[in-house]
């Protein structure tokens, strides 16, 4: 088992964006299998009225995407890490496509998310896969696009030349 | 206050809300440098992540759904990160809403000050159905 010690070796995030707590399977340049417990104890939920329904509660989707990315980051940079956002080559979302939400993820859930290399070149990976919990997909990710580029790109001053 | 967890409770504004369901709209909302994102995405080097920006999307799409309908997110169809966005950013969302599928398609360009910042489409359907 790949604990959070590990991630965090790996992985520039950190709390309350960390969004990865283990991982179960790694087999590098192929696939990958992670876990996230998801929890009201997450600062998304702080200040919330009293009287919510349970769906009021779910898990942001947007998270639960972020959650899947990050995995699919382990996954891609397990080989050569670079937990340095300032230096060397950063990782960043380039897009994705066909991202569908099957069913509301609650506190309490343990999502289990499943990530799979469609193709990889030098500087851009492609990735596939879904999340589930207890044995039920809650999202399918039909592609996810993740580029490898000088961390410069990343600065506003890049932007304002 | 926010009624829902979001990692984006900022306020937002909206501006050009017609009669017309499918008229385009826009919203701003502006990034907090106090949103808890920004302490571990990264600690020294705060930038708004790619899906904070879908979620500022998501929130401006319901909050200018067709006929205030009860939407949920069914997908998001594409997304496209163009520029990185940064802590007190403002960030303007230009919405297009039509009917698909049984439910509703939303297309949005969202700019920061620098300019676009992400192209994103994302589908709806009406909350409560499969």
């Amino acid at each position: 088992m790949i604990t959070a010690a590990d991630i965090r070796r790996v992985l520039p995030h950190r709390y309350p964006m960390l969004l990865v707590d283990a991982v179960t399977e790694l087999v590098p340049g192929e696939r990958l299998t992670a876990r996230k417990a998801v929890t009201v104890n997450e600062p998304w939920y702080a200040g919330l009225p009293d009287d919510l329904r349970a769906e009021q509660l779910a898990y942001p989707e947007v998270l639960l995407l972020e959650s899947w990315a990050q995995a699919a980051g382990l996954l891609a940079t397990w080989a050569e890490p670079n937990p340095d956002v300032l230096a060397g080559k950063v990782m960043l979302f380039g897009g994705m496509s066909g991202v569908e939400y099957l069913r509301p993820v609650l506190p309490g859930d343990v999502v289990e998310h499943r990530v799979t290399v469609q193709r990889a070149l030098s500087d851009t990976v492609m990735f596939e896969g879904d999340s589930a919990v207890d044995g039920a997909t809650v999202m399918t990710v039909s592609r996810m696009v993740m580029a490898f580029r000088p961390a410069g790109v990343l600065r506003p001053a890049s932007l304002d030349s | 206050m926010a009624t829902t967890c979001s990692p984006v409770r900022e306020g937002i504004r909206v501006d050009e809300l017609s009669g017309d369901p499918l008229r385009s709209r826009t919203t701003t909302i502006a990034i907090d440098a106090t949103n808890p994102i920004f302490a571990g995405h990264y600690p020294g080097f705060p930038i708004f992540p790619g899906i904070g920006l879908v979620e500022c999307v998501h929130r401006s799409a319901l909050a200018t759904a067709p006929d205030n309908r009860d939407l949920e997110l069914a997908a998001i169809e594409s997304t496209r990160f163009v520029g990185p966005t940064f802590p007190g950013d403002e960030l303007t969302t230009d919405l297009e809403w039509k009917p698909a599928d049984g439910g509703w398609t939303c297309l949005a360009v969202i700019s920061s000050p620098r300019g676009e910042a992400a192209k994103v489409r994302l589908r709806y359907r009406e909350a409560g159905q499969p």
